[in-house]
């Protein structure tokens, strides 16, 4: 049986970025296992962004090596489990909130998934 | 503001805390160097933390290659602002093993009670048949955070 394709389209991805305001920001060293913070995401018109605390490991991880993953996902039920994974380059501002660091993401690779989409076909 | 020292968690700690919330990822790294992360069912045991996934999928080769992963835990919670990260070596496992009787303790408890019948009949087929295999992470430091809200 063939995959089901569960896939958001782009203006999907929009929306559910646009819904969202938590991202798992990752980041990794050269060698060894990734360090990861929560944050907060900022998304506008395809423009994306994210803030952690500025204390957090990942900022000085992101500082040697800017390459990250932002998840931002939903599960409010096991239908409604939703998300998208942004891969790209973290490049930090210089004004943030104290004690935040703001880093804006050129976005590389999006992966997504919408289990409504299994549903759907079922 | 500002998140303050990670705390060092004990792993008895980082796998209670992994047990009973239900936002669970695997972190690795692919290929190309850089992060990635997967939100997945896990279920946490004695000293180390299960995932389900299929065998064939290249999380599963990428992941084993590098032999390393680690694990974020939070609450789905808004309130909750507690993060665990925790990190060891990984080994992949045969499908068998996620039906032990000494996981307990499956995270994201909210979801599983929603998983419709016809889909936990077929992924406990697709571990009996040995489609669906085992990614075990042995916890060896973890540390709790704040998240940024």
């Amino acid at each position: 049986m063939a995959k089901r394709d569960i896939r958001m389209s782009d203006d999907e991805i929009a929306r559910f970025l646009a819904a969202q305001s938590t991202a798992t920001v990752i980041g990794s060293p050269p060698s060894g296992a990734p360090s990861a913070a929560v944050g907060r995401l900022e998304y506008d018109d395809g423009a994306v962004a994210f803030s952690v605390h500025d204390d957090d490991p990942v900022v000085a991880l992101l500082a040697d090596d800017d390459r990250t993953c932002c998840v931002v996902e939903q599960f409010p039920s096991y239908y409604e489990i939703a998300g998208v994974m942004l891969h790209g380059r973290a490049r930090r501002r210089d004004a943030a909130a104290p004690g935040e660091a703001t880093f804006d993401l050129a976005v590389e690779k999006v992966v997504s998934f919408d289990f409504a989409k299994l549903r759907d076909v079922s | 503001m500002t998140a303050g020292p990670a705390r060092a968690a004990s792993i008895a700690d980082a796998l209670t805390f992994i047990g009973t919330h239900s936002h669970v990822y695997l972190l690795g790294r692919r290929p190309d160097g850089y992060p990635t992360g997967w939100a997945m069912t896990a279920r946490a045991r004695d000293d180390a933390v299960d995932f389900s996934t299929y065998r064939a999928s290249a999380k599963v080769r990428h992941l084993a290659a590098a032999g390393v992963a680690s694990v974020l835990a939070m609450s789905d919670d808004r309130a909750d602002h507690c993060v665990l990260l925790a990190e060891g070596p990984l080994a992949v496992l045969d499908g068998a093993v996620w039906f032990d009787d000494d996981a307990p303790v499956a995270a994201r408890p909210d979801v599983h009670r929603q998983v419709p019948a016809e889909v936990v009949e077929k992924v406990a087929s697709r571990h009996e048949s040995g489609k669906r295999c085992v990614l075990r992470v042995t916890i060896e430091r973890a540390r709790f955070s704040e998240r940024l809200v």
